[in-house]
């Protein structure tokens, strides 16, 4: 194997696959990054066993072939390359060595055989369709939040991605709960995507894929069968193992009755339970919420550090009602509202409220009030 | 860290290849028989349990089923020449995708619970892991981890082998954690349990398992077993080897590493005068068991010494020598074990100087000191 390619172009190309590496993992080949050349790109691939990141690049290919080298070490070499380096690399079958080289200076790096590689088979997908980054970023970026991180549900260490039945019909859905709260949020429904099984993709998943989808325009190729989910832009694959286990039913834990409404600017919301919360320095810091007509009450109780009131300015126009929550979980709730204000629905300080953003149903979520 | 040879890893015996390199388990054609014919009947057990005494080729069947069952797909149903022939042997080609992989430890389907580092937070384990220094026992986060192997989908939909080297080591706590997936493991999920000492293992365990038992090696496997690991061994040695090392591959490898039948010919010698005692040869023997990197031969004195006090006590109780292990061991035997009498006095030093000397080691005594003490005890006896 041979080839030339531009300093900018193999770095990007490195940093994306070196990124899926596991820092503590022990077993030297999945340390490594498996170079492959053929025709006139280059493709890159790491993985973790769980998750695999397949980079693919243009370069000026002399010889076909393919080896494996550590990640982090190329990567921290071409990296500290000079900007702008034409960079080559070859492997020599005699020495079991790959040599790296751009101007005067040069590398030799030992090397495992490919064939040793855990290469994820990419075939058979029961569904493929096609969406905008932008509208994969908002279902997962909406719902990460919620994801839980407790490992006895491993079911919920996941974004459930799904086909539902939204009020204009099919959607494509993202849940993601951790039994206190839970990020339910919908886009349409992209073409041939009806038939796709559910999937939980794992939280490492999640983030790695985030990294694609940063172009907004940019299409994504998006495959999924019972145990894998594929992403893929024109450079980047990402392929991954699904968690095995069954979502439970959401829809039911999603207040229907919910008819108290408040409705309030939600950063001036988000920053009043900062404010109040300081004063608390328990891990789960409840606050309580005093509705009164137009009038908002937020105070916080610590009988060890102090207390905490502050009054907001919101649209309510139902009976007294107290009711408390986990600062944190009200804090990040709020800050997944961008464009217009929040809107609340309690039922009772017991049950679980409803907040979506104005009167838009296509994000929906639910948190699990405190006793306070 | 390049060379997977260089990896310090818990399961790998010293000056032995490790059981994933062993191509093929020999002298266990019976278990091999067992398992496949378990295989071919298409109702596989998920859980075994291989029982055996160390060294007997537990862990190189275990991965040698797991290469099989990783590498065969399972049958789908009968084509249109009827179903295909049903495999005939559990060998893999060491050239095979699969093979390779499970090698290079990157084969996704496999997950190898074993001992972590040692240390009491996660940091501490994973620098002790680098390192090679190895805990006691498997503790309940490795059992974690086992959980996280289950909860994602298998690679490919195809099958997962978990190999558990070895059961005897885990925690009450960790076995308790593995009794769930061992009760209900996920689709096409074989567990492979290692154990030398299965009736310590909790009942629950075992009762979940169906048991896979190896068998000592009769001297001709042991041979080709030796000579397949990169040991050489003259010939002559071999049925003495085997008889000395009750049949155990692992400690037969030992014996040859530490040159363990010219020390058996030295104890014998030193114990063949008694009762009386050659204190010079005594304190030769003492002194080259002390000091650093000694350990491992100190060991071995120990456990050639109780090997013959039991062999001993046996002459007694049974009226006749055990098969020698070298020339002239059976006049010796008879001769300091005439009766059943002195046997059960042979049999008691046996059991007293064991404990002597694990106490010993606990404290950390002198090695010197503690092998001086164990002869004289033996002394105390003839």
């Amino acid at each position: 194997m041979k080839f030339s390619m531009e300093r900018a172009a193999l770095l990007r190309a490195v940093a994306q696959a070196q990124s899926v590496v596991e820092r503590r993992n022990t077993i030297p080949i999945l340390a490594n990054v498996l170079v492959e050349a053929e025709g006139e790109s280059v493709t890159f691939r790491a993985t973790d066993l769980d998750i695999e990141v397949l980079d693919r690049a243009l370069a000026q290919v002399e010889k076909a072939g393919g080896t494996t080298v550590s990640a982090v070490t190329l990567h921290e070499i071409v990296r500290k390359l000079p900007d702008g380096a034409l960079v080559t690399l070859a492997a020599d079958p005699g020495s079991g060595r790959l040599s790296v080289s751009a101007g005067r200076s040069h590398f030799s790096l030992a090397t495992l055989p490919k064939e040793d590689f855990p290469v994820m088979a990419t075939s058979e997908y029961d569904c493929n369709f096609s969406a905008k980054a932008e509208v994969l970023r908002r279902l997962f970026d909406k719902s990460k939040f919620a994801i839980s991180t407790e490992e006895t549900r491993y079911y919920l260490n996941g974004v459930y991605m799904h086909v539902s039945d939204g009020e204009d019909g099919k959607v494509l859905r993202c849940v993601a709960t951790d039994g206190h709260r839970l990020a339910r949020i919908d886009a349409p429904l992209p073409q041939g995507a009806d038939d796709m099984p559910g999937v939980i993709v794992p939280r490492k998943t999640v983030g790695e894929m985030r990294k694609l989808l940063d172009q907004d325009d940019m299409d994504i190729a998006v495959s999924v069968s019972e145990t894998k989910v594929r992403f893929a832009t024109p450079d980047i694959t990402l392929t991954s193992k699904v968690i095995d286990g069954t979502f439970p039913d959401y829809t039911r834990v999603i207040p229907q009755g919910n008819t108290r409404k408040l409705e309030v600017d939600a950063s001036e919301f988000a920053k009043a339970v900062d404010r109040v919360a300081t004063v608390s320095s328990e891990r789960s810091r409840a606050v309580k919420l005093q509705l009164d007509e137009d009038r908002l009450i937020l105070s916080v109780n610590a009988p060890d550090s102090g207390a905490a009131e502050e009054e907001l300015a919101v649209a309510y126009a139902d009976e007294r009602l107290e009711i408390g929550f986990n600062a944190k979980y009200l804090l990040e709730i709020a800050s997944q509202v961008d464009r217009e204000n929040a809107v609340f629905l309690f039922n009772s300080s017991g049950d679980p409220t409803l907040m979506r953003e104005g009167d838009d149903t296509s994000a929906v979520y639910v948190v699990m009030p405190m006793r306070v | 860290m390049s060379d997977l040879a260089d990896l310090p890893e818990p399961d790998r015996l010293t000056g032995a290849p490790h059981p994933r390199e062993t191509a093929r388990v020999i002298g266990q054609s019976h278990a091999e028989q067992t398992f496949l014919t378990a295989y071919t009947s298409g109702r596989l057990h998920h859980g075994w349990l291989l029982t055996g005494p160390r060294g007997t080729g537990k862990a190189t069947l275990a991965w040698e089923i797991a290469r099989f069952l990783l590498a065969t797909p399972p049958a789908e149903g009968d084509g249109l020449f009827g179903a295909p022939p049903p495999p005939d042997s559990l060998h893999i080609d060491p050239d095979h995708p699969v093979a390779r992989r499970m090698l290079a430890l990157s084969e996704p389907g496999l997950f190898l619970l074993r001992r972590g580092g040692a240390g009491s937070t996660d940091t501490e384990r994973d620098k002790a892991l680098k390192e090679g220094r190895f805990s006691d026992v498997i503790r309940v986060d490795e059992i974690r981890k086992l959980n996280a192997f289950f909860g994602l989908s298998a690679a490919d939909g195809g099958r997962r082998v978990v190999i558990v080297d070895s059961a005897d080591e885990m925690t009450n706590q960790a076995a308790n954690a593995l009794l769930k997936m061992l009760e209900e493991p996920p689709a096409r999920t074989t567990l492979l349990l290692l154990s030398h000492q299965p009736a310590r293992l909790l009942p629950t365990i075992r009762s979940r398992c169906r048991t896979l038992r190896l068998a000592p090696l009769p001297p001709e496997d042991m041979a080709q077993a030796l000579t397949q690991a990169g040991a050489e061994v003259a010939p002559n040695d071999v049925a003495p080897l085997t008889t000395l090392a009750e049949g155990s591959v692992g400690a037969a490898m030992r014996l040859l590493t530490l040159d363990g039948l010219a020390l058996y010919r030295e104890i014998l010698k030193l114990l063949s005068g008694l009762p009386a005692l050659d204190r010079a040869a005594l304190l030769s023997l003492a002194d080259s068991c002390a000091g650093k990197g000694k350990e491992a031969r100190l060991d071995l004195v120990l456990t050639l010494a109780d090997q013959l006090s039991a062999r001993l006590a046996r002459t007694g109780v049974t009226g006749h020598p055990p098969p020698e292990i070298l020339r002239g061991e059976g006049d010796m035997l008879t001769r300091l074990a005439p009766d059943p009498a002195a046997g059960r006095r042979w049999a008691n030093i046996s059991q007293e100087a064991g404990d002597r000397a694990r106490h010993a080691r606990s404290v950390n005594i002198d090695p010197a000191a503690l092998i001086t003490d164990l002869f004289l005890h033996l002394q105390k006896a003839a």
